[in-house]
């Protein structure tokens, strides 16, 4: 296993089951390259029955490549993909107990709705009426009764990624394979899509594979997210893990703003670790037991939102003391800049505005107090 | 520019265009065997000499005989070349695709005394209307593949991924995805081709044998001034034909166009 594998265990998985749940999909040692360019190096995954699992990583990541791998659009140069206990890796689409819903939904323009949702049906020679009620309680599934006749231009985006959906799913398949489903959607249209995508999921208890750029869309919709950056996994876990706990500075920084702090352990006490940043001098960390020793050079990371302002410390906790730059209003919030004297980086600050003392423009270039809780840092490996 | 003078320049560039052809249908009907003005008198009869024309119906038929096959061969051909260049991963794909426009830029007398060369030389192949089709389908295999290509490009690989990763073969998708929705490049490219081969003159002219086709007879017909009426009359018949093709390839095109309610039936 590479460094690019997470944590051990499963988090989210199949909610049907107690102890380790059964495996859908098993990658090993996948390795696909575009000429000299790998877009996918040596990756393991294992993906459990029943789970809502998200491919997340910027453009070029190698996320869409994966999928495609999953779905047999492309073929790997090295590595296995097993899906439910079958060998798959070199078996056409046609042959894949996979479905795939396409980032442009890949509606036939030529073809009724109807006749879109039913082509999966096709091979199975069913009697005219048998196909035609399947494709009504499938329609019907997605809220498009009565909208088989016309044809995929006549319908609206959300619509034909609705048809797109219901034309996967008729043909029961084992793993639904989304890339960027939601893409095209605007915003209040991708969140109800949310809300009905997880409902389908767990109606049908089909594996979902999802790859998105987008992180909220990750963190609401999946059971587990694998962070992809040049063709690897950085970390896979639950979104709460991802956000709460990452293992690496990339991936900190990848989701969410995070603040970044260099330092060198000079011990541990009891839970606590103490951390000499350089440029602000000690600050406490909670840590398990062993988990760093004295000596070792850290990156701790902490949230935003962690970060509290206080007209004065409580002894013992940490705090700094630097000058507001800039504050952004954003409603319920405000992101907040304050610059800290012998820090490289600004601090990054989200406030929620209860404060009458930061929705005042009149605040920047005040001195201000910055504090936080032992335990709301994250230590980073690297 | 105002829009009154852009107008202007608009109507006369229209006239530049299309005066010289509409001469054809009003001479035609002119009851002169000299074509000038002034008019004289409204006729039909050299609509009748040519209908009574025994070798232009000749021509006429043969050049109809080719029309067919090199239009559907060169379709064919284009259609699986289109395919390979379009859909497959395939090396030299440029070279591939300017060595298929060559016959677009090789003069055609050039063309026609090296095909000549080859056929009545090297293979000693009898001249005839074969020859004369076999020169016209590497004359429209480079329109065929232009306008198969375009269309290919022009709609989502994604649409034969999805037939695919919907159960059906390869062959299956091509059937139900990839040839209806090439039908209107089709069905253009095989007008096309038809109308370069049935106004070809310069190959024709080298491989035909004994049958001459319509542009050959009418070029031998131009040498006698009194069979030019007649001639001007066949001209307005092809003009009338050939109007109706372009019309009808546009609805067709625009019935295949995603996005029209044609397309729908409504």
């Amino acid at each position: 296993m590479g460094p690019a594998q997470g944590r051990p265990g499963f988090y989210g998985g199949n909610r049907a089951m107690n102890g380790t749940p059964d495996i859908m999909i098993e990658i090993t040692g996948l390795t696909k390259a575009f000429g000299t360019y790998t877009a996918i190096d040596a990756l393991s995954l294992k993906i459990a029955k029943g789970e809502f699992f998200a491919l997340l990583g910027a453009s070029g990541s190698g996320k869409t490549t994966l999928l495609r791998l999953l779905g047999g659009f492309e073929f790997p140069n090295a590595g296995r993909i097993v899906i439910d206990g079958k060998d798959v890796t070199d078996l056409r689409p046609n042959q894949r107990p996979t479905n795939t819903v396409f980032q442009s939904y890949a509606l036939f323009p030529h073809l009724t709705l109807a006749e879109n949702v039913g082509y999966g049906l096709l091979n199975l020679r069913l009697p005219k009426a048998e196909l035609a009620a399947r494709v009504d309680e499938a329609l019907s599934r997605v809220r498009l009764s009565g909208f088989g006749a016309r044809f995929p231009h006549m319908v609206s985006g959300g619509q034909r990624q609705r048809v797109a959906l219901a034309r996967a799913l008729i043909c029961k398949p084992k793993v639904l394979l989304l890339d960027e489903p939601l893409g095209a959607l605007d915003k209040r249209l991708r969140e109800e899509m949310h809300l009905e995508l997880r409902e389908i999921q767990r109606a049908a208890g089909i594996t979902f594979v999802l790859v998105t750029h987008d992180q909220e869309e990750a963190m609401s919709l999946a059971d587990r997210i694998a962070i992809m950056a040049r063709g690897r996994l950085l970390q896979i876990d639950t979104p709460r893990a991802l956000y709460e706990a990452p293992n690496s500075r990339e991936v900190a920084e990848f989701i969410s703003n995070v603040n970044l702090l260099d330092g060198t352990c000079l011990g541990v006490d009891g839970t606590e670790a103490r951390i000499a940043v350089a440029g602000i001098g000690e600050v406490r960390v909670s840590t398990d037991a062993g988990a760093i020793a004295p000596g070792a050079k850290v990156t701790l990371g902490i949230r935003p939102e962690k970060l509290r302002f206080v007209t004065a410390p409580d002894p013992g906790v940490n705090a700094l003391t630097g000058s507001l730059r800039v504050v952004t209003y954003a409603g319920d919030r405000s992101h907040v800049v304050v610059e800290v004297p012998g820090l490289t980086r600004p601090l990054l600050i989200t406030t929620p505005n209860r404060a009458r003392l930061l929705s005042n423009a009149d605040a920047v270039g005040a001195t201000v107090i910055v504090t936080w809780d032992s335990a709301a840092a994250a230590i980073l490996n690297s | 520019m105002s829009g009154r003078s852009l107008s202007l320049y608009a109507v006369l560039y229209l006239v530049f265009i299309y005066a010289p052809i509409l001469l054809l249908p009003v001479f035609s009907f002119n009851d002169n065997i000299f074509v000038t003005f002034p008019l004289k008198g409204f006729t039909t009869d050299w609509y009748a000499e040519m209908a009574a024309n025994a070798p232009l119906g000749k021509a006429l038929r043969s050049s109809l005989i080719i029309v067919g096959p090199v239009a559907l061969i060169s379709t064919s051909l284009g259609l699986m070349a289109a395919l390979a260049l379009g859909r497959s991963p395939i090396r030299f794909k440029a070279v591939i695709i300017g060595l298929l426009m060559l016959p677009l830029v090789v003069p055609t007398l050039v063309l026609g005394v090296s095909l000549l060369t080859l056929l009545r030389g090297v293979l000693g192949v009898q001249l005839s209307l074969a020859t004369v089709a076999a020169g016209h389908v590497l004359l429209c295999l480079p329109y065929s593949v232009v306008i198969l290509l375009a269309r290919l490009d022009g709609f989502d690989r994604s649409l034969e991924e999805a037939s695919l990763d919907l159960g059906q073969s390869a062959f299956a998708t091509f059937r139900r995805i990839t040839l209806p929705l090439m039908m209107p490049a089709i069905v253009a490219s095989l007008l096309l081709c038809s109308v370069v081969s049935f106004d070809e003159f310069l190959l024709a002219f080298f491989l035909s044998g004994a049958d001459a086709t319509l542009p050959l007879y009418i070029w031998g017909s131009l040498r006698f001034p009194a069979k030019l009426p007649s001639t001007l009359a066949l001209g307005t018949c092809l003009l009338v034909f050939s109007v109706c093709i372009v019309v009808l390839a546009e609805w067709v095109r625009r019935r295949g166009a995603p996005g029209s309610t044609a397309a729908t039936g409504l």
